[in-house]
């Protein structure tokens, strides 16, 4: 029986990237960047986007797109201050770009001129990090409870994210949690990572976190064109 | 990330690729599984053949090999085996790499009988 081998070499998950890469475009020319927040269940996701909110004050257009598992507890925190949609996985651990379609339907024109769109993954280190959501940038939140031996142990989330956020700062005197140490672990991993520590709570380093959302917002509207800065 | 959906879409894109070929049978399929793809080999492997069982490729031989994260220094050019996920340059240090191989899933061959079946 004659047989032939065909070279293929063809990336399975290319179709899902070619379509996030298409939406991220999109997003770029709506001026909106897109903001995929990642951390395990109960670093501070919706605490730092109820502090981004409070903060902002209606000064920049914002909305919020949160993923979970079940129950809308994350958008009815959040709907107070600004739209936000829940995305409820079933018994997926992660988001995916499909179920973000969606909730850039239910937003119906809230997308229009909307500068910031937050998405808050599930709370998951391991399967978020093969799953790009149209993102301009991915952040990862470890919260000082969580021990600074962390990146390491999740090199693929690490890597894949632009910025490091270390939230619950206020409770750094009462854990052996050391800043050096988890920035240069992480920094091993991805030497371009912008760390923030802050405390969503009480406000501290909430001020950098803005400033740099606005930062990588003109950085998006710049890139590809001539911007006079 | 999971290994049971993933086992879908590699069928599903090998179903494709058969179509667009329109060979008969698929004799085998040719797996590279890239080390820092976020994808346990075993547990692909086996929802791969669970699912294989019944459809197109049943019958069909998978191999799976699993490739090596290897990066370029964006600062020297050196190509380097990413050791124990630490990204920064072996050659001059530098930090700033980018990977190149061994963060994805990809069917590298397909091999399909030539004759059509009797029943097809």
């Amino acid at each position: 029986m004659a047989t032939r081998t065909i070279n293929i070499q063809q990336d399975i998950q290319q179709n899902a990237r070619a379509a996030a890469a298409r939406l991220r475009e999109a997003m770029t020319r709506r001026g909106t960047l897109v903001v995929n927040l990642v951390s395990s269940p109960g670093a501070g996701k919706t605490s730092l986007l109820e502090a981004t909110a409070r903060t902002w004050r209606g000064r920049r257009r914002m909305a919020v797109l949160v993923g979970d598992l079940a129950t809308d507890r994350d958008a009815r925190r959040l709907q107070p201050h600004v739209p936000a949609v829940q995305l409820t996985t079933g018994g997926a651990c992660h988001l995916e770009l499909p179920l973000i379609e969606r909730g850039l339907a239910q937003l119906g024109n809230t997308l229009d001129e909307l500068e910031f769109l937050f998405i808050e993954n599930v709370g998951n280190l391991v399967c978020p990090a093969s799953h790009d959501l149209a993102e301009h940038v991915r952040v990862v939140l470890l919260s000082t409870t969580e021990g600074d031996d962390k990146p390491g142990k999740y090199p693929k989330m690490f890597r894949g994210s632009q910025a490091m956020v270390i939230s619950k700062l206020d409770l750094l005197p009462y854990v052996p949690f050391s800043i050096p140490a988890v920035v240069e672990d992480a920094q091993q991993i991805q030497t371009d990572l912008t760390v923030l520590p802050l405390c969503a709570l009480s406000g501290q380093g909430i001020d950098d976190w803005c400033a740099y959302l606005d930062n990588e917002r003109r950085r998006m509207l710049c890139e590809g064109e001539s911007c006079n800065r | 990330m999971h290994e049971r959906s993933l086992a879908g879409a590699l069928l599903k894109q090998v179903e494709e690729q058969v179509r667009a070929l329109s060979g008969c049978r698929v004799e085998a399929v040719s797996v590279s599984i890239g080390e820092f793809a976020g994808v346990e080999p075993l547990l692909l492997a086996s929802a791969v053949e669970e699912l294989a069982q019944e459809g197109f490729a049943a019958g069909a031989i998978f191999t799976f090999a699993e490739t090596p994260l290897v990066a370029e220094c964006l600062q020297c050019q050196n190509e380097f085996r990413v050791q124990r996920f630490h990204f920064h340059c072996p050659a001059c240090g530098g930090g700033r790499t980018r990977v190149i191989r061994g963060d994805a899933v990809i069917i590298e061959s397909i091999t399909l009988c030539d004759e059509v079946p009797a029943n097809h």
